[in-house]
């Protein structure tokens, strides 16, 4: 049974976003006392501290159970075992993911949550995404950050490895330190970004020595209040300016932990290869192995627990199938997703005002109606367009089969035609070359797939032929024109060749008069390119090409 | 992950509902199906179908002698099944691979249509204990390779080949044990009506997913429904109850058959089946019981509460809805019981009903600041 606050928290989760609530009611609550934070598994259990449900506001409780949801909702531990990801630094990465957007939206978080700026990044990536990047930047800088500030994180991790019974303050603390003071250093090295990246690393520093749980770095401050009573001194605050920085992000955190989020941003950006990522790689290489020693969950901050990487942490029950408390399975995490989803997309019918944000429609739509890859629908109908045209490696008794002299009966042996296609290519003004030469390379790639190397034709049309060769090399194309269009002059032009095509493509932005009748003896695959697919002719296979940001 | 696929593999290859294992080149997924051979104690035949031809399949034209009709000498050919066929045939039980199926030919995908729906081969049937399993590189990543066409997709239960790493490692350093499967026990067959009779009231409540035949020709190749998947869904439900199979392998399989969309709304109505009746709750209210998870919690409240407010609203039955949802904060279901009582507070202030259970919210409504 959940404590009163937790149960407040979600309540007060479920009716600021209605669409959450199967995702929240989901969770199995597990009593875990002296664990000192919320957290929660791969199988949907939560696990809760009942002394730090009182001890944090139901605005913390809420924010925490929030960033929970949102790894389960976002497949975190699904994904991870895809790649299969290094578990510490996919939750860095998977954090980072979730962490922009809470931010974004104002959602406060206990803690020194990770964001893509603390890892040097740009925001809006994918986990995968963050997890490569950090990966290179271990891989780039061999204990470069680690020399320039030795004493915060070597004399952090073993104080955390080595006294167990002191639990997370002692972890937090040191980590909190490690991680205001580089910051701090960035701003020693360079002037200008001083003021941003001192006031977002000292803010946490701030957090962390605060004594009141009310600041955003609640859960910090509470570690870091058990840190005095364990006899390690918390780190010092630095610069009175520091506080007002520390002092916003508790109050207003809708306004402002966004400009916390965007100030360290604008910090790590322009301080070169070096600087740059030393957060990053610090908080990698320093402070993440130092917490994968603790024995304790840091949600937001890199140690969320399985139900981030998938992997079964100290403190977890087993899986339920091995006897641990009963959880959700793989296919019934599933059905939730799937719920949420479809919750989204009915909230997001009727929501004029953009309650829901952005990121959960796209995630909504992407669960219950996957894009399509165009370039695998693109080669899927050209592959079929060239193996129909060709009549498909079909038998013939025109060359017995080498079988023949083996058997009494007549046999045929396998003959493949190849197929002659023509690539139009719409060439006018509206159509953007970036895309035109992907989609170029696309229908190249599988053209030479399916053995056509020779008998291709390209055609840039606009509202005439200006070109025509037998090469395809996407680079060798010339895009020439750039009036208007029409490319049922292009068709008929690539019908006019001689050997007559089978098979024509059509590369275009779909602005442009198509021929009403559908040419005969021709297959037509068009590519829309960009588009809002403004006309294409019933009697074409289309495929949408759309650029994959 | 490895031990993902192959329970799900075992049991499909025990019902003899044909599957199809998606997968890159050089993953093991012919070692693994000769292991479950060698696990389930059956034979396995290996047969890589892109260097086939339709003949090898269709059965292969032998002339026979002269024989007379009505006067007439005719000569008839008979279609002789390759050694393979008459392996299985003769030992009636078995495993038949078909290894690269999405690179062979169209005109061999054609030819195996037959061989994998009837289990026929040339003039020869396949007894009924052998199943089919086929193997297939998903076309980006084969060489030459096609989409499996439409109607060879839709008789598969397809399966994603992954790979786990660690235990790819493990097997390295430790040997490849014999695999751990589920086993389908005598007589699992006479379950199969019961799912069949499940899975059509399915569709009686949902008409739209019985057959959805994709748009796109890149997911024709896929898993999709249609009356045939959904029969075979059906079966391979019986076999995961009889083999009492966990639920992750039951989904594995009713998504490689039907699609994942389909399958996920099957089990959702499937579980929602078994909760209590609201209108026994409303004639009973202290007999509630708050079920142990939170989803199932959240369903039978709502549930109650929509039967409590339904037009005509009465007041008696408004008063046993609010005992069922007090006994759940009670029991520890306060936050979902909260959430679920909104249409019911708001009926019951339509009508000047005054619940005395309603104050016991209003601690927790305030913490939580809602409203």
């Amino acid at each position: 049974m959940l404590p009163e606050p937790l149960q407040a928290a979600r309540l007060q989760l479920a009716a600021q976003r209605p669409y959450l609530a199967a995702a929240l009611w989901a969770l199995v609550p597990v009593e875990r006392p002296g664990l000192g934070t919320l957290a929660a598994d791969r199988w949907w259990r939560l696990y809760f501290d009942p002394a730090v449900c009182s001890a944090w506001t139901v605005e913390q409780l809420a924010g925490a159970l929030y960033h929970k949801v949102c790894h389960l909702l976002r497949a975190h531990p699904e994904r991870a075992e895809a790649i299969p990801a290094e578990a510490a630094a996919w939750n860095l990465a998977a954090d980072a993911e979730i962490n922009d957007d809470l931010y974004r939206e104002g959602v406060s978080l206990p803690g020194q949550p990770v964001t893509p700026a603390t890892l040097g990044q740009p925001e809006k990536l994918l986990a995968e995404e963050y997890y490569f990047a950090l990966l290179r930047a271990q891989q780039s800088a061999p204990r470069q950050g680690a020399s320039a500030q030795p004493p915060q994180g070597d004399g952090g991790a073993p104080e955390a490895g080595g006294s167990p019974d002191q639990g997370d303050g002692q972890r937090a603390g040191p980590q909190a330190a490690a991680k205001g003071d580089d910051p701090a250093g960035d701003a020693a090295e360079s002037a200008q970004d001083g003021a941003p990246s001192s006031a977002a690393g000292r803010g946490g520093e701030e957090e962390a020595s605060s004594p009141s749980p009310t600041t955003e770095g609640g859960g910090h401050a509470d570690g870091a209040q058990e840190d005095a009573g364990g006899g390690a001194p918390p780190p010092q605050p630095g610069t009175p300016s520091a506080s007002e920085a520390g002092d916003d992000g508790g109050s207003t955190p809708s306004s402002s932990s966004a400009q916390a989020g965007d100030a360290s941003g604008r910090s790590g950006a322009p301080s070169g290869p070096a600087p740059g990522p030393v957060s990053g790689s610090a908080g990698g290489r320093d402070g993440i192995p130092s917490s994968a020693g603790a024995q304790a969950p840091a949600p937001g901050a890199g140690r969320c627990g399985s139900c981030a990487h998938g992997q079964r942490e100290p403190w977890e029950d087993p899986a339920p199938s091995e006897g641990g408390a009963p959880g959700l399975s793989r296919a019934e995490g599933e059905i939730v997703r799937r719920q949420v989803a479809e919750a989204i997309r009915i909230a997001a019918a009727s929501d004029s005002r953009g309650t829901i944000p952005g990121y959960w429609k796209r995630w909504a739509e992407e669960k219950l109606r996957p894009r399509v890859n165009w370039r695998r629908e693109l080669a899927a109908l050209i592959r079929h367009a060239a193996a129909d045209a060709a009549g498909a490696a079909d038998y013939s008794y025109r060359r017995p089969s080498r079988r023949q002299a083996a058997s009494e009966a007549i046999l045929p042996a396998l003959r493949q035609p190849v197929p002659e296609v023509a690539v139009v290519v719409d060439t006018s003004g509206s159509v953007s070359d970036a895309m035109l030469a992907q989609a170029l390379a696309e229908v190249a790639g599988v053209l030479r797939a399916c053995g056509l190397r020779q008998s291709v034709h390209v055609l840039a049309v606009d509202a005439q032929v200006h070109t025509c060769r037998r090469v395809f090399r996407p680079k060798q194309v010339r895009l020439a024109g750039g009036g208007g269009t029409d490319m049922g002059a292009g068709i008929e032009a690539a019908l006019r060749l001689r050997p007559r095509p089978q098979v024509v493509i059509v590369l275009t932005d779909g602005y442009t008069p198509w021929p009403a009748e559908p040419p005969r003896g021709v297959r037509v695959v068009v590519g829309i390119i960009e588009g809002s697919k403004i006309s294409a002719p019933s009697w074409a296979r289309v495929v949408e090409v759309k650029s994959d940001g | 992950m490895l031990m993902r696929v192959l329970a799900p593999l075992a049991v499909a290859i025990q019902a003899r509902v044909p599957v199809l294992l998606w997968g890159p080149p050089g993953t093991g997924k012919s070692s693994s199906v000769l292991a479950l051979g060698r696990a389930l104690g059956v034979p396995v035949e290996v047969v890589i179908a892109s260097i086939r031809e339709p003949a090898d399949f269709a059965g292969l034209p032998v002339p026979d002698g002269v024989f007379c009709l009505n006067g007439q000498q005719i000569r008839s050919v008979h279609l002789a099944p390759p050694a393979w066929a008459v392996r299985l045939a003769q030992a009636g039980r078995g495993i038949l691979f078909l290894d690269e199926i999405s690179t062979a030919p169209p005109a061999v995908q054609a030819a195996l249509l037959r061989v994998i729906l009837d289990r026929v081969v040339g003039d020869l049937s396949l007894p009924p204990g052998v199943a089919v399993a086929a193997a297939a590189n998903p076309p980006e990543q084969a060489a030459g390779g096609w989409d499996l066409a439409a109607p060879l997709a839709n008789r598969f239960c397809h399966l994603t080949w992954g790979l786990d790493a660690s235990a790819w490692a493990d097997g390295m350093l430790r040997g490849w044990p014999a695999p751990e499967v589920p086993r389908l026990p005598e007589g699992w067959e006479t379950d199969v009506p019961a799912a069949r009779a499940l899975v059509a009231s399915f569709i009686r409540a949902r008409p739209h997913l019985l057959l959805q035949v994709p748009r796109e020709e890149s997911r024709a190749g896929g898993a999709w429904p249609s009356p045939r998947t959904w029969d075979m869904a059906a079966r391979l439900l019986a076999a995961c109850a009889a083999a009492q199979a966990e639920e992750d392998v039951e989904a594995i399989l009713l998504a490689g058959c039907v699609g994942e969309g389909p399958a996920h709304e099957f089990l959702r109505w499937r579980r929602e089946l078994d909760l209590p009746d609201p209108e026994e709750l409303l004639a009973a209210p202290e007999s509630f019981q708050l079920p142990p998870r939170g989803d199932q919690q959240y369903a039978v409240l709502a549930a109650v509460v929509a039967a409590a407010v339904r037009e005509p609203v009465k007041r008696d039955r408004l008063a046993a809805a609010w005992r069922v949802i007090d006994a759940a904060r009670q029991q520890g279901g306060g936050d979902i019981a909260a959430w679920a009582v909104g249409p019911l507070a708001e009926a019951s202030s339509r009508v000047g009903y005054v619940a005395p259970e309603a104050r016991h919210f209003r601690p927790l409504l305030q913490q939580a600041e809602v409203k």
